[in-house]
């Protein structure tokens, strides 16, 4: 048999075992609490894999390897920043999200907000949705244009095809089997992108010379590749370092993934996933680091006119695997894609569908709809990511641009601010939500987060401040209160 | 080691991947005999 011919059987396997798992799923999928939560039921292991893996799209085995392969060592320091967003989000805020979700009763983030401060115009709800949407959505549908291109470049079928054959099997296994499919899919995924992630840099590293022999051979090149500030001084080391730091506080405002904590079966299980979170983190990000560094030295080529590095995994895949291992390694850069485009597009559904329809319009009234609607939410938006990858419309991939920053910056602060004490009011938890987001829109519109410095940590700091500032007015000034509003800060 | 490569850069790719590894299974570790 050929070696693309192998590499699509292998890829065609991992489709049908990703459609199997949303099958299995859809028999266990019978509430609104198994739809968009499984049930709070998910073990150790699927939430530590899945909530890692669908925080890390193709950006990891495609972009963070590219970009260690240019500047070297310095561009790794995003690890010890993921790293520690994980550290935050797993230690602080995993446990504290889940107890607070189960006494409330919160199927989603918005649902948990108002929960906790009260939302008597719906307005903390409605920001929240808008905000989520708007990430979302663009960011659907750049994930189906990315799984377009995988597919071509994979199995090698054309672009429309490619969305067409892996959008269709992500929107079905989500719509069938809901947050339960998304989880298993997302845990089967992150473990074969760990796999992968793991076996390329340490075959790379070896075909290389070995550890030390990679980073002298880099050294000779260019000294600046081994070192830590990669040849950069002053303001322009600053910002390059600050701002590979700042994606790390990015993490504690994500709702695909924090939904995963509020999923976890019990404290125990929490616990557990913590290490397994943590360890899955270092072997990919220092996996993807690895690879990139020894690539430069593999396939010079792509760092010169008209290569890509971003390409180096594919190809490298194919260049010292057998067609049926490179079928495995590439499976990961799907796994990678695949993993993060079905949580957002869930949690953009849920935002729809249960924030929206059933909670401020009120028109879905019995578990069963809910579920329906939930369904028919997924199906909707995932078509319509389907058509604007394929058309190719570029508004709206516009907000793909401030997703990852918008959502962190919107309710990182508030999310830790609210679940450590009764620091906040209902109206300081808007202003952080809104300044959050406002901020992150001005300043990469302004071009200061090329120039200055990446975008979330202005935002994510004024957000912070603006939630303080805004509640501590409101506690001693603002003695106006809406009927159902919480008198109490932090409303309980 | 080779001269021509910063101590640091070893310690930021072997030493910082480590410590977080080491420092989360001994959470893991302690709070397991915590509970116990």
């Amino acid at each position: 048999m050929a070696a693309d011919a192998q590499i699509a059987l292998i890829v065609a396997i991992y489709l049908a075992v990703l459609l199997g798992i949303g099958y299995a799923a859809a028999r266990l999928t019978r509430s609104p609490e198994d739809f968009f939560l499984a049930n709070r039921s998910l073990g150790a292991w699927v939430t530590a894999i899945s909530s890692t893996a669908s925080s890390e799209s193709g950006w990891v085995v495609l972009g963070a390897v590219g970009m260690t392969y240019t500047h070297g060592v310095s561009a790794l320091w995003f690890a010890p920043s993921c790293l520690a967003g994980y550290w935050v989000n797993l230690y602080w805020l995993a446990p504290r999200l889940r107890r607070e979700a189960k006494r409330t009763g919160s199927l989603t983030l918005p649902d948990l907000l108002v929960a906790r401060f009260g939302d008597p115009l719906h307005l903390l709800r409605l920001c929240s949705v808008a905000i989520i949407f708007l990430s979302l959505g663009g960011y659907v549908a750049a994930q189906m244009t990315a799984t377009g291109k995988a597919m071509q470049a994979i199995v090698g079928v054309s672009y429309t095809q490619g969305i067409a054959l892996g959008g269709t099997i992500i929107v079905a296994y989500t719509l069938m089997g809901g947050f339960r499919a998304v989880s298993w899919t997302d845990f089967f995924q992150g473990t074969v992108m760990v796999i992968a992630l793991l076996a390329m840099p340490v075959l790379a590293v070896a075909a290389a010379g070995g550890y030390s022999a990679t980073l002298e051979r880099l050294a000779a090149c260019d000294p600046g590749l081994v070192s830590l500030s990669g040849n950069r001084s002053g303001f322009p080391l600053f910002g390059f370092v600050a701002g590979l730091l700042g994606i790390g506080i990015g993490y504690p405002g994500q709702p695909h993934v924090l939904t995963r904590y509020m999923a976890a079966a019990s404290e125990e299980t929490i616990r557990r996933s913590q290490v397994i979170a943590m360890i899955w983190g270092v072997l990919v990000f220092y996996g993807a680091g690895f690879l990139g560094l020894a690539g430069r030295l593999l396939m010079p080529e792509l760092g010169q006119g008209g290569g890509d590095p971003e390409q180096l995994f594919p190809l490298l895949s194919r260049a010292l695997l057998h067609p049926i291992i490179a079928g495995i390694m590439l499976a990961a850069i799907l796994s990678a894609i695949m993993s993060t485009v079905s949580s957002q597009l869930l949690v953009a559904a849920s935002a729809v569908s249960r924030d929206l329809f059933e909670q401020v319009f009120g028109a879905v009234r019995s578990g069963k709809a809910s579920v329906l609607a939930g369904r028919l939410a997924v199906l909707l938006l995932g078509a319509a990511a389907m058509v604007v990858a394929w058309q190719n419309v570029r508004v709206v991939f516009w907000f793909v641009l401030f997703a990852w920053s918008g959502m962190g910056a919107a309710f990182g602060p508030v999310l830790l601010l609210s679940l450590s004490g009764e620091a906040l009011t209902r109206r300081g938890a808007l202003a952080g939500i809104l300044t959050g987001f406002g901020v992150t829109v001005a300043w990469k519109l302004s071009g200061f987060s090329e120039t200055v410095i990446y975008e979330l940590v202005p935002a994510f700091l004024l957000a912070t401040l603006a939630a303080l500032v805004v509640s501590w007015i409101d506690r001693h000034w603002g003695t106006h209160r809406l009927p159902g509003e919480n008198p109490a800060p932090g409303g309980r | 080691m080779d001269a021509t490569v910063p101590l640091t850069t070893h310690l930021f790719l072997l030493a910082v991947p480590l410590a977080v590894s080491g420092a989360a299974l001994l959470a893991y570790l302690r709070g397991g005999r915590r509970g116990r």
